[in-house]
């Protein structure tokens, strides 16, 4: 490399840094310092007065360092950085020292300290941009493609507007049909609409259709879907994934079956039907609801015993009982997991598991639903008769250190949602609702509070110390503590609104993806507030209540969000990456995996060959490896040990 | 006798405790001279013996500051600092320096205040513990 040529520019801004700092004894002390060929002083550098001045003074003495001492980087680094570039000057031969920040303003009584500081610093600075390396840019090719794993409504939202951008889409739902938990809520807060549309999706586009989206999904010819797939594999970075995909067999080609019913009458076998929690029966080939989409029939694999019935019996041969399972290899530029979350299982809880009049909230949903398996009748479990006092005990399974700590923060406008619809629809039943805090989390969902008290719903603050069923009344006894008062409620029907954890294969998922989780066992963002749905792999993302339990406005909201930052990312079909970057010295690393675990976003990867690898797309420059390595064969450029020492040196010496 | 006067070494994270300065500096509250700074990508990249090179060098303590808890830009490089720190502690215990010269906050961005309070009174105690054994000995 040529001969470093440092030139060092410093502000006056005005005075704010002249009146205290002596400019001249530290002009004068800079010039003593080698290599250093041009020193200017300047009113306001950052003017265009004063770039013009650094633009000319650049060109006219070759300089190839620069050293500022002006204001806090944090102001005009990226001026300064622009008109280096601008010059062909690499824009990191750049050091600013805030001398403003540091000298001038602390030490207004002190004008001698001051500039004795200065001068060490704008020192040390001229010492350290002796040591900076070039910095450059690469460009890696990215795939206009993307993996959505999880079809719920997260999913389908940004697999359709990431289709609609031009991205091809491959959706991979572990399930046989896509639509999540929104398929079995029946109405969905704020707006009371269905979450399961019964007749719109066939009127293209109701406006208030949720799962329109679904239909549009299935026959957009840029998504490609995968149903009862799971991520078995993954491979590379940002731009450049290689997944594979574990397709079960689904035994039923949904773009052949037209859901005749025919397969269904001849099955032997029935079960009960877990969609609707054991409320109805069905066969081994069965339709969940008559609301699924893709609108196909599926064989439950457990339960079938394969006698051949219905492959004779369909007429479109859409049946094929000796499908395979296949593995499926797929090239995308970035993943979006929308895993979702499911319901705790509150058993042995309040008597759930043992009594079934005791129920959750989204059995409840599936009752209330006028497609669901009692056609939206309100009836016990046990005897099929209509209850007249129903208790809804709140906060079960979240809120609690024991259990998850965390507020699952829908549960309570499911209950309020639930309690209104009951009291509309029978106004003499007697709702009740035990809660600990009323938590309303959504825009709009002040008014189903409102409502709910107009209509006559209780409200008992307090906590359920236990629940027993009385043989005599033929109802539940709850006791609770109110206020520190013992208080006693009957109900025919009890209903937990339980807390909500994340989906069954999250855990696996992580694994295979490198993937960090929360505490919670929600997967985790790189920061909660600025990159709330980026995960610590650049490349994969991740919303909807992956991340942890939100309502369907958060959940589309995210999948919007994260549709446009994967359309930022891989919108011009490459990626760009700047090299400032972990590197590794060969001849001194002992492949001891250090930098492997401490790497936060999994870019040091240990070779066969014992030798750390940095993958320069993955690392975000944080240095973390460099000083976990324990053989310093880790180094982060402009950053090394040598040139962190040869700082700490320059300002500690006087 | 002169008054001691400590050197005190203060690593900051880019993007939290170095723009807490900025924001105490923009106030013109006045932190010691005698503290020196260096700006760091991250807290967790500060190794020991940086820490143990700052005390060779003639620090008369080192003040790490990093990002509140949860809040690392980088995920967790704020916390490994601080279990780096606090076994290294240990060791500036046994070699005599005294892990008490050595301390680490987690602060935010904004935390100007803060900021200025932990130094001032890291700056006190420097002061009670006395100069650097190093130096007399003719280490620096």
């Amino acid at each position: 490399m040529s001969e470093a040529r440092i030139g060092v520019f410093i502000c006056k801004c005005g005075g704010e840094i002249s009146n205290i700092v002596d400019l001249d004894s530290l002009k004068e002390h800079v010039k003593k310092i080698p290599n250093v060929v041009y020193v200017e002083e300047h009113d306001f550098l950052c003017f265009s007065e004063g770039q013009e001045a650094l633009k000319k003074a650049i060109r006219e003495h070759k300089l190839n360092r620069i050293v500022i001492a002006a204001c806090s980087p944090r102001l005009h680094e990226i001026t300064f950085k622009r008109i280096l570039s601008e010059e062909g000057v690499n824009p990191c031969m750049l050091e600013i020292v805030s001398i403003r920040e540091q000298c001038a303003w602390p030490y207004p009584d002190n004008p001698s300290k001051a500039t004795e500081k200065a001068k060490n610093m704008v020192k040390t600075a001229i010492l350290r941009v002796k040591t900076l390396e070039e910095i450059g840019e690469v460009t890696v090719p990215a795939k206009l493609s993307v993996l959505v794993v999880g079809g719920g409504i997260a999913g389908i939202t940004a697999a359709l507007k990431l289709a609609d951008y031009g991205f091809q889409v491959y959706l991979v739902e572990k399930e046989a049909t896509l639509g999540g938990k929104g398929l079995q809520l029946g109405t969905v807060f704020p707006t009371e609409d269905c979450g399961v549309c019964m007749v719109p999706y066939k009127l293209e586009r109701h406006r208030k259709c949720l799962f329109k989206y679904v239909e549009l999904v299935l026959t957009n010819p840029r998504t490609k879907i995968f149903t009862k797939s799971i991520v078995e594999h993954v491979e590379g970075y940002l731009g450049n994934f290689k997944v594979i995909v574990r397709k079960n067999p689904t035994y039923v080609d949904f773009e052949k079956c037209v859901a005749c019913g025919v397969c269904e009458e001849v099955c032997p076998i029935e079960v009960s039907n877990e969609f609707d929690f054991g409320l109805s029966k069905r066969k081994a080939i069965y339709m969940p609801s008559p609301h699924i989409l893709p609108r196909t029939y599926i064989i439950d694999e457990e339960n079938c015993s394969k006698c051949g019935e219905c492959e004779k019996v369909c007429p479109f041969n859409a049946i094929n009982l000796n499908e395979k399972l296949e593995r499926i290899e797929l090239n995308v530029g970035a993943i979006i997991l929308t895993t979702g979350f499911r319901e705790f299982n509150p058993k042995n809880m309040y008597g759930y598991g043992i009594y079934p009049d005791v129920i959750t909230q989204l059995m409840l949903a599936r009752m209330l639903d006028l497609s669901g398996p009692t056609g939206g009748r309100l009836v016990r479990v046990s005897d099929g008769k209509k209850p007249l006092k129903i208790v809804m005990i709140q906060c079960v399974g979240s809120r609690d250190p024991k259990i998850n700590p965390y507020c699952s923060s829908i549960c309570c406008s499911i209950a309020l949602k639930h309690a209104r619809s009951i009291k509309e629809r029978h106004p003499e039943i007697d709702v009740t609702i035990v809660y600990k805090d009323i938590r309303l989390m959504g825009k709009y969902d002040e008014k189903y509070l409102m409502e709910c008290e107009r209509l006559g719903v209780n409200f008992v603050k307090g906590e359920v110390i236990d629940v027993k069923w009385d043989p005599e009344l033929k109802r539940f006894r709850i006791k609770l503590e109110s206020f520190s008062e013992r208080k006693c409620l009957l109900a025919d029907l009890i209903v937990l609104s339980t807390g909500f954890i994340p989906s069954a294969n999250a855990i696996e998922l992580a694994e295979v993806l490198d993937v960090s989780l929360r505490r919670d066992k929600f997967f985790a963002s790189t920061h909660p507030k600025f990159a709330p749905l980026e995960t610590n792999v650049s490349g994969i993302f991740v919303c909807g209540a992956a991340q942890g339990p939100t309502d369907i406005s958060e959940t589309i909201n995210q999948a919007l969000a994260v549709v446009s930052k994967v359309a930022k990312v891989l919108g011009k079909g490459e990626v760009r990456v700047r090299l400032s970057k972990a590197v590794v010295n060969e001849n001194y690393c002992i492949g001891c995996r250090v930098c492997e675990i401490s790497c936060p976003f999994n870019a040091a990867k240990v070779s066969v060959q014992g030798i750390s690898n940095v993958v320069e797309v993955m690392c975000k420059e944080c240095g973390i490896c460099a000083a976990e390595c324990p053989a310093e064969a880790i180094q982060l450029v402009n950053y090394r040990d040598e040139q962190l020492s040869e700082i700490i040196k320059g300002v500690l010496s006087s | 006798m002169k008054k001691f006067k400590p050197l005190i070494l203060a690593f900051l994270c880019e993007n939290s405790a170095y723009r807490a300065i900025d924001v105490a500096s923009m106030r013109k509250v006045s932190y010691l001279e005698s503290i020196r700074v260096i700006k760091v990508p991250c807290s967790g990249r500060i190794s020991s013996t940086h820490i143990l090179q700052a005390f060779s060098n003639g620090a008369d303590g080192v003040i790490i500051f990093g990002c509140l808890k949860g809040g690392c830009n980088y995920v967790d490089g704020n916390l490994r600092a601080q279990l780096r720190v606090k076994k290294l502690k240990k060791t500036l215990d046994i070699i005599g320096l005294g892990g008490e010269r050595l301390k680490m906050h987690l602060v935010g961005f904004c935390e100007a205040g803060k900021i200025l309070e932990c130094m001032n009174n890291f700056y006190m105690k420097i002061r009670e513990i006395g100069p650097n054994p190093l130096k007399s000995k003719g280490g620096v």
